[in-house]
């Protein structure tokens, strides 16, 4: 059964929002909420519409408010003209460039958005971690609820189960994590291992970044302007070379980034013979990043030489890209799964209700009674006398519960019963009042 | 007990061939969970082949080392259980497809050349002849692994180089994981192979009366083991490594197999029971 064929309109949450796929960078950045914004948003709508809930998710890529309350639903859409106003630009009530998602709809969409299956790139990782920060900074000021809480901790195990049984989350998707990936395939453990990098430009930057956060052990940098090279081994807390000691160090050196702007092979065929032969054979990785390249491609004949090139990278992007996108309707399945999840407690939530006011009524009465006639009993048979009257108590109880909850399946049948025992017992407050008038 | 042992001979060949179709689906599909519990599907069969090993003993009233097919039984689940446990520490837990693949192989060539009736023989109530016969299984065995990691390591350099990076690229361990295991795989397995050797130079002495029998088996297995221990302090010296490095412990295996191979021929051994 799937979640669209229940009726859980009821399901007090909504969601209004933009995001990659509805608008440009242009407009997602305007919708973009600070963190003093966000604050501000969440306690001005909580008192304005009365929220049970409310958190909001900003980054790059979406800006999205989640409501909870059926006075925020029903305002939902004066929640958008108040955001417009707010920031002072026509974002939210642009209907081409807005979403607004209600019920167990916007369930679905909070577990797709948290497990990175509405993400730009599916699989990214780091949407997990904003949701995660947006939810305690809400929680932080309050304002989250049951329905909020038990939202985001479903989506939690949805997130880990996305990632451990599906392959949705592995393999590299930029070219820079692709090239760590194949070192990690080679050499293992990257802590043990040197870099080289040649060049000293953003390309070369970024991609000894992704090293340098796998704690490799030494990384030396090298460029025609010996300045730059200087300036990016601070950066990286590295060590800089003349562009004329390469060949010596490559030696020393396990994986060797090249990307600079030149126009001549700066690696050939014999350097890397010679290389090869003083390391013992020991696995060398070129990874060559320029356009055009600085590494000749006969250099990949060498034996212990492994050699990939811009192109080489980009196609195991492409395939990991495809992979990715076939894990896509495992994922979806493991979504559908816990928003049937999520209606399924939501359903049991007038009946959990009843039960605990059904035991509290119980326990009143048998403290009352208990109270009044532990007189009777010598003091050395209170306890028992007590244990006598919790167990009775229990008993009594147990068949109210058991029919509850087996009749939790039946949405009418459920709704009689939890009406009959409010019929039976005085539950609630002004009941109770009743009760002792009469 | 003989016929529930002859049974289970024959039936363990198909358990063995069904764990190779298994590993083999979850190798080449593509499911984490049951990937991370390839381990566990071998620990079955480790349970089943050791009560045949039990069992065999049992019908030949015998230690179940008996016959060369019962070292060979004994070489194959040894083969499985080392992999076992190298795979629990291991971050990568597929490549006792390929252990499963050769022990099969190994167990199938036992099974059906068992002898159950076995001669009394001096050499079989000495105890020595277990600790010999052991140690002497798990140092092959440790050798076949390595030459099964240094298979793996050509196979998966060749792919890296040759930009194949297809299942195999993503379900082997990392070249320098291979090639760590292969080269620790050869040491444990000279090692072992060395005090199996010895083990029965001392039960040569105690049995024949000499710590050196002009036998075939004794004379190869010796010359054998003397070129591993060479091998490796060469290759230690002239820091062997990588590509070539695997090829001689594959060449290093070869031989041995060829070898011992070769002494299934021979008539004139003592180690010749059945």
């Amino acid at each position: 059964m799937k979640s669209k064929d229940i009726n859980t309109e009821n399901i007090p949450i909504a969601v209004v929002g933009i995001s990659h796929h509805t608008a440009d960078v242009a407009i997602r950045e305007k919708a973009v909420l600070n963190d003093k914004q966000q604050k501000t948003i969440m306690n001005r709508l909580s008192k304005l519409y009365r929220t049970r809930g409310i958190f909001v998710l900003s980054t790059c890529n979406r800006t999205e408010i989640y409501v909870c309350g059926r006075k925020a639903i029903k305002y939902i859409e004066d929640i958008c003209a108040w955001l417009d106003e707010f920031k002072k630009e026509t974002i939210f009530t642009n209907k081409e460039l807005t979403y607004i998602i209600k019920g167990s709809e916007a369930i679905h969409h909070f577990f797709r958005v948290i497990s990175s299956l509405d993400s730009q790139i599916i699989g990214e990782p780091q949407i997990t971690g904003q949701v995660k920060e947006a939810y305690e900074k809400a929680h932080h000021l309050e304002q989250t609820d049951i329905f909020i809480n038990k939202m985001y901790n479903f989506g939690m195990q949805v997130e880990k189960q996305v990632r451990s049984k599906t392959y949705l989350t592995d393999g590299a998707v930029s070219v820079s994590f692709a090239a760590v990936e194949l070192a990690r395939k080679i050499f293992g453990d990257l802590r043990k291992t040197t870099i080289l990098l040649i060049g000293a430009g953003d390309t070369a930057e970024l991609a000894a970044q992704h090293f340098v956060k796998r704690r490799v052990s030494r990384i030396i940098i090298t460029n025609r302007t010996f300045r730059n090279a200087r300036q990016l081994a601070e950066k990286l807390n590295g060590e800089a070379i003349a562009l004329e000691k390469v060949t010596q160090i490559l030696e020393e050196t396990d994986i060797v980034i090249s990307a600079t702007s030149g126009d001549k092979y700066l690696l050939e065929k014999r350097d890397l013979e010679i290389v090869a032969k003083k390391r013992d054979f020991k696995p060398i990785f070129l990874i060559d990043l320029a356009i055009p390249r600085d590494v000749d491609p006969e250099v990949g004949e060498i034996d212990g030489v492994f050699l990939y090139n811009l192109d080489a990278l980009e196609d195991i992007v492409r395939k990991n890209i495809q992979q990715r996108k076939a894990e896509l309707p495992k994922a979806e399945k493991i979504v559908e799964g816990h928003v049937l999840n999520y209606i399924k407690w939501y359903k049991t939530l007038p009946m959990v209700k009843t039960i605990t006011q059904l035991s509290k009524y119980f326990e009143e009465i048998r403290e009352q009674e208990f109270e009044r006639l532990k007189n009777r009993f010598p003091d050395s048979y209170l306890a028992d006398a007590e244990y006598l009257s919790k167990s009775l108590m229990k008993k009594l109880l147990h068949h109210h519960i058991m029919t509850l909850r087996r009749t939790n399946g039946d949405p009418l049948r459920l709704k009689q019963h939890i009406d009959l025992v409010g019929e039976i017992y005085p539950l609630n407050d002004s009941q109770k009042k009743n009760d002792k008038k009469n | 007990m003989k016929p529930i042992s002859q049974i289970v001979s024959i039936i363990l060949p198909a358990i063995y061939l069904i764990a190779v179709i298994v590993n083999a689906y979850i190798f080449l599909g593509r499911n984490k969970k049951l990937e991370n519990k390839l381990p566990f599907i071998v620990l079955p069969l480790i349970g089943i082949h050791g009560i045949h090993i039990l069992l065999r003993g049992f019908a030949t009233n015998t230690i179940p080392l008996a016959t060369k097919m019962d070292a060979l039984s004994l070489l194959a689940l040894a083969i499985i259980s080392l992999i076992f446990i190298i795979e629990l520490y291991s971050e990568n837990k597929t490549t006792s497809l390929f252990a499963v693949i050769l022990s099969f192989i190994i167990q199938t060539i036992s099974s059906f050349a068992y002898s159950w009736e076995l001669a009394d023989h001096p050499l079989l109530v000495n105890p020595w002849y277990a600790i010999h016969v052991t140690l002497t299984v798990l140092g092959y065995s440790a050798i076949s692994i390595s030459a099964l990691y240094a298979l793996l390591y050509i196979l998966l350099n060749h792919h890296i180089k040759h930009h194949r990076l297809g299942r195999i690229y993503d379900k082997l361990p990392p070249l320098r994981n291979l090639e760590v295991l292969s080269i620790r795989s050869v040491h444990i397995g000279v090692i072992t192979l060395g005090l199996g050797i010895l083990a029965g130079h001392l039960q040569a002495k105690e049995v024949l009366g000499t710590y050196w029998p002009i036998d075939p088996k004794v004379i190869y297995n010796n010359i054998i083991w003397f070129g591993y221990f060479i091998g490796l302090v060469i290759a230690q010296v002239f820091k062997w490594r990588g590509r070539w490095m695997a090829y001689l412990a594959m060449m290093g295996f070869g031989i041995l197999i060829f070898t011992n191979i070769m002494i299934i021929f021979i008539e004139s051994t003592f180690h010749q029971f059945q």
